[in-house]
């Protein structure tokens, strides 16, 4: 006996929403309801020992005109994205091209650049930390006391701090970056090299007009990661400056942080929290607008 | 970039004395021969990331030399750059293993302690501050359950999300994708005002009885609870749930279609389908997932800082963080700080090498791809 068809097919699509309920009902209590809570209570004042006071504009009012730490750590933050960014993506890109090879052992080598990714964000930014120590630092001592080169002192000079850790983040993140863009490296089709080649293109050549455009897209990915994960940064600047010296590690989140978890002011913190929403959504759309006119998507083959 | 590191090597280890002849210069000949050496070095390897790209150079040389020329080129950066990569973390080991004074002393400065003190580890365990068995058994736990819902709603929404058929599904599934940019301070704030025992919208609207205090031992704010930590978890709704998600729908497309279809035929429910054909199939991905999902869970910071505000639930990572944040500068003993630091990576690291190729590939199979 055969049921008509139309049965079938709903009979897989109440099957498809038992399947995705779970992460629907999380959806909705754990991402959307948060996000509902947190631009209500932008506009109230709320300690979490009583009920919220609605209170207008008055937290908007105050970060846009009367908050000198909101624009330092919003500026620190763009700072820090600036610089880590495209040193993830230049670094990786170089590492991947490095280690993209059959040649014995570079297995080896590839876990070895991939081990420090794997260490918990908190030992790393210790182990920095004591690498990166103004005095008895190991980065000091092969600097500045064996080769001369001075050394910034990074946890302490005001200037320095935030390339300190631009360079823990880039050691302890390479690895994803690497990884990604080797796949995006190995999936590059060998024929479009030969043909580069009997076109007469040299390695440069090559690189410009065949290797980047194939693996545009992973660029962009690695972009739009790291835009969103390093606005957030909190762990590294927690343990290894706590937002110091002068403010200059007082990255956005951490400033969020310690309005809320510090000063309990959750309506104020709210406020922060739903600016930095739109700012990171802002940013990624601004990365896909521009990505459509420069990421080169390959059509598959029919 | 190896001559560098040579160099670096016999200077540290007191080997400077090779030529010390005085040359026109200024410099002495041994100075001299180490600086040309280490700048055609380095001319050599920059040159190399040309080559690298593609390592031929047409009319000169034959191919076999140019080929063993790129090669050692290649080995050459690569052997160089896992020196970089490795050397903080040898100098987390070799700390762990020194006196408290040794680690102040800078003439000579000491790469390796003059006699490993082994006893550094054991005396972790005698903090009066911390119990450190007891955070192992915290982490571990928190980390265990974490696995188990990560991987479980991983595998069951992914394969809604790749092998059924529902209206609105391509739409929800940019919606999966897109909670990856909500910033997780959105997420823990309410969060933490819903554990908090202090929900007073909710009392508020809905009265006592639906109170969500009800849940949880006491009253007073900032409840200690690893519940905020571990319940998004069970509804996909976590940091990296969105990953994990992705990860395994992915997986499951690769899967044939006729293996599917040959269960409906049989009249195997889909939850049969799911449990008894697909899943069995998946073990590499779901491998993949709670690779990742330990990782992040055993080294989570942010959550347990807020979330656990007494001492014996703190997380391992909590109490790393302690060593440089609550001591002033002049009091880090830092040969404990590295020893716990060796302690909470060497189970990560364990992991890794066994299940490496799992690893990558969650890494590479997240990479989203357009």
């Amino acid at each position: 006996m055969r049921r008509p068809r139309w049965t079938i097919g709903r009979r897989e699509a109440v099957w498809g929403f038992v399947f995705i309920s779970p992460w629907v009902l999380g959806f909705l209590i754990f991402s959307l309801g948060p996000m509902v809570a947190i631009i209500a209570w932008g506009f109230t004042e709320y300690d979490i020992l009583q009920a919220p006071k609605f209170a207008g504009l008055e937290n908007y009012i105050e970060i846009f005109t009367d908050d000198e730490k909101f624009l330092k750590s919003l500026a620190n933050t763009a700072i820090y994205v600036g610089l880590l960014v495209p040193a993830q993506v230049v670094i990786g890109f170089l590492l991947a091209v490095l280690v993209n090879t059959k040649l014995p052992l570079a297995s080896l080598f590839r876990a070895f650049y991939f081990l420090p990714t794997i260490m918990p964000l908190v030992v790393a930014s210790i182990v920095w930390a004591w690498v990166l120590q103004p005095e008895l630092g190991l980065l000091k001592f092969l600097l500045e006391d064996t080769m001369g080169i001075p050394t910034p002192r990074f946890m302490v000079d005001e200037y320095w701090s935030k390339p300190g850790i631009v360079i823990l983040t880039v050691w302890s993140s390479i690895g994803v970056q690497m990884i990604l863009f080797l796949a995006a490296l190995q999936a590059v089709p060998p024929h479009l090299y030969e043909a580069a080649e009997i076109d007469g293109a040299g390695p440069l050549r090559k690189l410009l007009h065949v290797t980047i455009p194939l693996v545009s897209p992973t660029i962009f990915l690695v972009i739009i990661i790291g835009i969103i994960n390093s606005f957030q940064v909190f762990t590294t600047a927690f343990v290894l400056t706590q937002g110091g010296p002068l403010d200059s590690t007082l990255f956005y989140v951490l400033y969020l942080w310690r309005k809320a978890f510090v000063s309990f002011a959750f309506g104020y913190a709210s406020a922060l929290a739903t600016i930095l929403f739109f700012v990171i959504m802002l940013l990624t759309a601004v990365s896909f607008w521009v990505s459509r006119r420069l990421v080169h998507y390959e059509q598959p083959e029919s | 970039m190896i001559a560098t590191i040579l160099w670096l090597g016999f200077v540290v280890f007191g080997g400077r004395s090779i030529g010390d002849q005085a040359t026109p210069l200024g410099v002495t000949s041994g100075e001299l021969l180490w600086t040309i050496v280490i700048a055609a070095n380095w001319v050599l390897d920059i040159s190399g990331v040309a080559w690298l790209v593609s390592p031929r150079i047409p009319g000169w040389g034959g191919p076999r030399l140019q080929r063993r020329l790129a090669a050692a080129i290649r080995y050459e950066l690569m052997i160089g750059i896992s020196v970089l990569a490795l050397i903080p973390i040898f100098w987390m080991a070799s700390t762990s293993l020194k006196t408290l004074p040794e680690t102040y002393e800078v003439e000579p400065y000491l790469l390796l302690p003059r006699e490993p003190q082994w006893g550094n580890y054991p005396f972790l365990f005698t903090f009066e501050r911390f119990n450190v068995l007891q955070l192992f058994k915290n982490t571990s736990l928190m980390t265990a359950v974490n696995l188990v819902a990560n991987v479980g709603i991983a595998a069951f929404v992914g394969y809604g999300f790749a092998r059924l058929r529902f209206p609105g599904r391509n739409l929800l599934f940019m919606l999966v994708l897109s909670s990856l940019m909500v910033p997780f301070i959105v997420r823990i704030i309410p969060l933490f005002v819903l554990f908090s025992g202090n929900t007073f919208i909710l009392q508020d609207q809905l009265g006592q009885v639906f109170s969500w205090t009800i849940f949880f031992e006491s009253r007073s704010w900032a409840q200690n609870t690893y519940l905020p930590l571990v319940v998004p978890e069970f509804f996909g709704a976590a940091g990296n749930s969105a990953l994990y998600i992705f990860i395994m729908r992915q997986y499951f497309l690769t899967i044939p279609h006729e293996l599917i279809e040959a269960g409906r035929v049989d009249g195997a429910s889909e939850f049969a389908i799911w449990r008894r054909i697909v899943l069995p199939q998946a073990t590499p991905a779901m491998v993949a997932v709670a690779i990742l999902s330990l990782q992040g869970s055993w080294g989570a910071f942010i959550e347990p800082l807020i979330f656990l505000r007494k001492v014996d639930l703190h997380t391992l990572s909590i109490w790393l963080s302690s060593f440089r944040s609550v001591q002033g500068e002049s009091a880090i003993q830092w040969q404990f700080g590295m020893a716990g630091g060796v302690l909470v990576t060497l189970p990560v690291f364990i992991l890794f090498l066994l299940f490496q190729r799992y690893f990558i590939a969650g890494i590479s199979l997240s990479g989203i791809k357009g």
